[in-house]
């Protein structure tokens, strides 16, 4: 562990600091807005056609729902735990984990490609259901988001060679800000689509 | 890869496996034959925010942050919160 380097001691004892770049808040909560609006449209609609959005809802496989979100849950918690560690610098540490995260991620796409597959098995019809509609839309702009996210944390990793200043550490955090986000919309789009009626 | 087994990593793994209750509760509720009831939903919505409050203020270490930024992330999950519960 090198203990020459300076850290970013977020503890307690020290003054607040906003974790992570400032700028990536604006983002984080410009998404957390947008997706809100999407959410208060589709909780909209669903209540002007209760019966078709419950025939869709109750047709979604929910074992994949949740396995999803433990994968994103447990990517979160890696995440979390790389950025703490690089900060104290272990490197090598944190860069495993950042890897270990990135192929849960992969894991949610691949199980999300499976999902759609079999809706898509249909063919168009499957778009007369007003349901589907907001299935992609939500699922589908939520997994571009994880897509980016794990563009990102490849590109942590692969600046995780060392440990590194401040700034580096900062934009660590920065990137696994954005990974949280990406978890915690899942936190809201799992209910909402596939338990809530 | 001892450093894994840091010491400091233990509240994220006690929040993780509160996070992974939650979301297994939740699935159990999402069971339930009688869903659409107002206490079922209820109870995913609670755990819909207390999750993404865990998230927030461990993972996102919004903990150590300007009172600020964490009420503002906050405030957005009672907002959600209510409206779904409004929209049911």
């Amino acid at each position: 562990m090198n203990l020459e380097l300076p850290q970013r001691e977020l503890s307690k004892a020290s003054k607040p600091e906003v974790p992570g770049e400032e700028g990536v808040w604006v983002v984080i909560f410009g998404e957390m807005i947008v997706f809100s609006i999407l959410f208060a449209v589709f909780l909209d609609a669903r209540q002007k056609d209760a019966a078709a959005f419950e025939a869709g809802r109750a047709a979604l496989d929910l074992t994949l729902g949740v396995v999803n979100t433990l994968i994103l849950l447990t990517s979160s918690f890696a995440v979390a735990a790389a950025v703490d560690l690089y900060r104290k610098g272990d490197a090598w540490s944190a860069r495993a984990l950042t890897l270990v995260a990135a192929l849960l991620g992969l894991g949610f796409c691949i199980t999300k490609a499976f999902e759609y597959k079999a809706k898509l098995a249909a063919g168009a019809a499957v778009f007369d259901n007003p349901f589907h509609v907001y299935y992609f839309l939500l699922t589908g702009l939520h997994l571009v988001h994880v897509i980016v996210g794990i563009g990102i944390l490849l590109t942590m990793s692969a600046y995780m060679g060392r440990p590194g200043h401040p700034a580096r550490q900062r934009l660590m955090e920065s990137g696994g800000l954005f990974w949280h986000l990406v978890d915690l919309l899942w936190i809201v789009i799992f209910p909402l689509l596939y338990i809530l009626h | 890869m001892a450093g894994i087994m840091h010491r400091s990593l233990a509240p994220f793994s006690v929040v993780w496996a509160v996070l992974v209750a939650s979301s297994l509760s939740s699935w159990r509720i999402g069971g339930q034959s009688e869903l659409g009831s107002l206490p079922a939903d209820l109870l995913v919505v609670i755990f819909i925010a207390l999750k993404i409050h865990l998230i927030g203020g461990y993972f996102m270490e919004l903990r150590h942050a300007p009172r600020l930024l964490t009420l503002t992330f906050n405030l957005w999950i009672a907002a959600v919160s209510i409206m779904i519960l409004a929209l049911l």
